[in-house]
Formats: structure tokens, sequence, C-alpha cells
């Protein structure tokens, strides 16, 4: 009783808006989007999409439509590729066929990395100082002849790679 | 919508236009390539940047005591 009170005052609005709802032509329900319907894909996993790929044939396709429920072997080649072709969107060898996008991206990758060798050259012009005096070659070798008087690192290091008997690097 | 723009393009679909990749890959390829060992070489050898590798093997050591 009360639910039907109730109704009563809500009713009216809810009836006019239905009412408008099938004005639209839908009976009363909202017109589904495409993205909530079942989509096409190709998919190396998936060999039978669930929907076909041609959505709304034109007046030819529908004909051949027709035509395909008599007998297949009336099809011509030509019309059973385009029947294939109305429910496929790519066959498994145009899925899997590789691309020569790599030529790009690798490309690209040594032209940045070449960019940065420019801003090293930039730096060196524009921002570095002179090196320090020690690392002229006077300097280094007899840095070097001292660190080996000391034996320095002789295990492993730098008096390990000399010879002292031969006055020389170790081969 | 996306029924009737393939239906159109039905004919077209087949010929699968060479993409960016086709048509330039190669040359961006080895203009990257060519443009990297330029530079680079250029910057390993000419440029006088200290590299500080080892002595070992390279500096011939000579007397510092005065």
């Amino acid at each position: 009783m009360l639910a039907s009170r109730v109704f009563s005052l809500v009713g009216r609005r809810s009836i006019s808006t239905s009412l408008c709802l099938r004005a639209h032509g839908h009976a009363g329900v909202v017109k589904a989007e495409d993205y909530t319907l079942p989509a096409y894909v190709d998919r190396r996993d998936v060999p039978l999409p669930e929907v076909a790929f041609v959505r709304d044939l034109s007046a030819q396709q529908q004909a051949l439509k027709e035509k395909e429920k008599a007998s297949w072997s009336a099809l011509s080649v030509d019309e059973k590729v385009e029947l294939y072709r109305i429910k496929f969107n790519e066959t498994y060898a145009e899925m899997n066929k590789g691309t020569n996008e790599w030529k790009t991206i690798l490309g690209g990758v040594f032209f940045f990395l070449g960019f940065t060798g420019i801003i090293l050259i930039w730096q060196k012009h524009f921002m570095y100082g002179p090196i320090p005096h020690t690392f002229s070659e006077d300097w280094l070798s007899a840095q070097t002849k001292r660190m080996l008087d000391m034996r320095v690192n002789p295990v492993e290091g730098i008096s390990a790679q000399w010879d002292f008997d031969k006055n020389e690097w170790k081969k | 919508a996306r029924g009737i723009q393939h239906t159109a393009v039905r004919q077209a679909h087949r010929k699968h236009e060479p993409t960016f990749h086709d048509k330039y890959g190669t040359t961006v390829l080895l203009g990257g390539v060519a443009m990297f060992s330029a530079v680079w070489s250029y910057v390993l050898t000419q440029l006088k940047i200290e590299w500080g590798f080892s002595p070992i093997g390279r500096i011939t050591p000579s007397e510092w005591k005065e």
C-alpha cells in the first residue's frame, strides 16, 4: 500500500523519463557504447575473435553473405578471400610479420649517444681549464719510477707488473 | 562506425603502405652510427681530454731523484 503511494509520487516522473527514452527508439534501455560490446582483436593466441572484423556490410558484401549460405564450391577464390577479409583483419602471416622499427630505434640511440659526445666537446672547449702539470709526460715517467722504487702495490698492482731484473713492463 | 570506415578502406587495406621505418630506417641507422663514430673518435683521440689511463705498459719510467 505504502509502496504504491510512493510510486504514484515518483511514478509520474519515471514514466515520462521512459517515454523520452522510447522516443529515441530503445525501449527504456540506454544504447550500448562501442567499448562495452565484444571487440575484434588481431592476436596470435585468439584464432577466432568474438566478432567479425567488418560490422556493417555493404550491399555487395551482404549479397556475398547470402551466396555463402549456398554451396561453397560455387564461390570463386576471390569471393572466398573477400569472405575471409570480412571476418578477419590480418592473416597470421601479416600479424607475425616483423617490422624495420629496430633500425629507427638503434639509429636514434646512436644519434643521441653521439650528441653526448658533442656535449663533451663543448665542455672541453668552453668549460674545463688546463689540465694539471702533473699529467705531463715527464712528470708521469718520474712519478712512475718513484712508485716502482717504493714498491707500491707489489702483490697485484703496479710493482707486480714491472720486471725489476729486465727493467721493463712484464709481458 | 569502425565497420563503415573499414568497409571504405577495404580495397586499400591489402597493400599495407610502407611505414616510416621501411622508408627511412636504414638511413637513420647508418646516419646515427656514422655520426656516433665521427664524434667519439674525435673525442677520444683529438680533444686532449685526460682519461687517466694506467701507466702500466704505457709510461717509461725516468729518473726522479735530483
